[in-house]
């Protein structure tokens, strides 16, 4: 299973990056390939390339704004997650997404 | 940006307003901040937007404002969990209050806060927390903002 992400939060300061933390922790612990970007006060880093994107089985956006580059993700089927929860309960963000990939995915 | 007289153990305080005041005004008598109250502000805009309570026993309340001069961070372990505000489910022992300027002027200091957010998801760093006296406390987060500096500069 391939996951890429990417977290970000109003202020850009501590949300992003415990998000980012803990969703890798929770795919690690799956056994999942993962990647998470963040995009917070420091900019973009850890950027997803688009044939990543391409490539993923599963795209989780755990973001309260609106982000950069979104274009990379149009025509594409998007988990959208809540950053806040991506942070106090990944497993559960996780859980959700395979779901919505369950039902939807064509 | 990471201050020995910033790190409160064992307080007893209780209400999150107290904290957030108490801390804010150590930032402020150490210089890092200009209108003590205006941070303040910015942080309770902050905490009504979402509660910081992130679970794991943390809160980590920031505010990113023009009164704050130069980035800092704070750590308050309490002496008995309380009550975060309105997150009754989820008592926190630690504390993290972050100041961040409104206009950025490096990214160094940003990545030193970012870079302890992420270990706060460890739980193994979080029990260090728990157990540590000043001086540990000091040298666990110093040792993070080291790491980043080292990197920056290998760069």
């Amino acid at each position: 299973m391939k996951v890429v992400g990417v977290t970000a939060c109003p202020t850009g300061i501590a949300h992003t990056y415990m998000a980012q933390e803990a969703l890798e922790k929770e795919c690690k612990k799956r056994g999942f390939d993962y990647h998470i970007e963040t995009q917070g006060s420091i900019g973009i880093e850890n950027e997803l390339s688009q044939e990543e994107i391409d490539e993923a089985d599963m795209i989780i956006l755990a973001v309260s704004i609106s982000i950069e580059e979104e274009e990379r993700f149009e025509d594409k089927l998007v988990y959208h997650a809540d950053v806040n929860e991506a942070v106090s309960d990944p497993k559960s963000v996780i859980d959700k997404a395979i779901d919505f990939y369950k039902k939807n995915k064509k | 940006m990471i201050d020995k007289d910033l790190i409160v153990l064992d307080s007893d305080l209780s209400s999150k307003e107290d904290i957030i005041r108490f801390l804010g005004k150590k930032a402020d008598k150490l210089g890092y901040i200009t209108d003590l109250d205006e941070y303040i502000k910015a942080v309770e805009r902050r905490e009504e937007e979402f509660s910081t309570a992130v679970g794991y026993g943390i809160s980590i309340p920031h505010g990113k404002s023009e009164a704050v001069k130069e980035e800092f961070i704070a750590f308050m372990r309490m002496k008995n969990p309380i009550i975060w505000g309105d997150k009754v489910d989820e008592p926190v022992r630690l504390v993290f209050m972050i100041g961040v300027p409104e206009s950025k002027k490096g990214t160094t200091h940003l990545k030193i806060l970012a870079q302890i957010c992420k270990k706060l998801m460890d739980k193994d760093f979080r029990e260090r927390l728990l157990k540590a006296d000043q001086e540990q406390a000091y040298e666990l987060l110093m040792k993070i903002g080291k790491n980043i500096v080292s990197k920056e500069e290998a760069k």
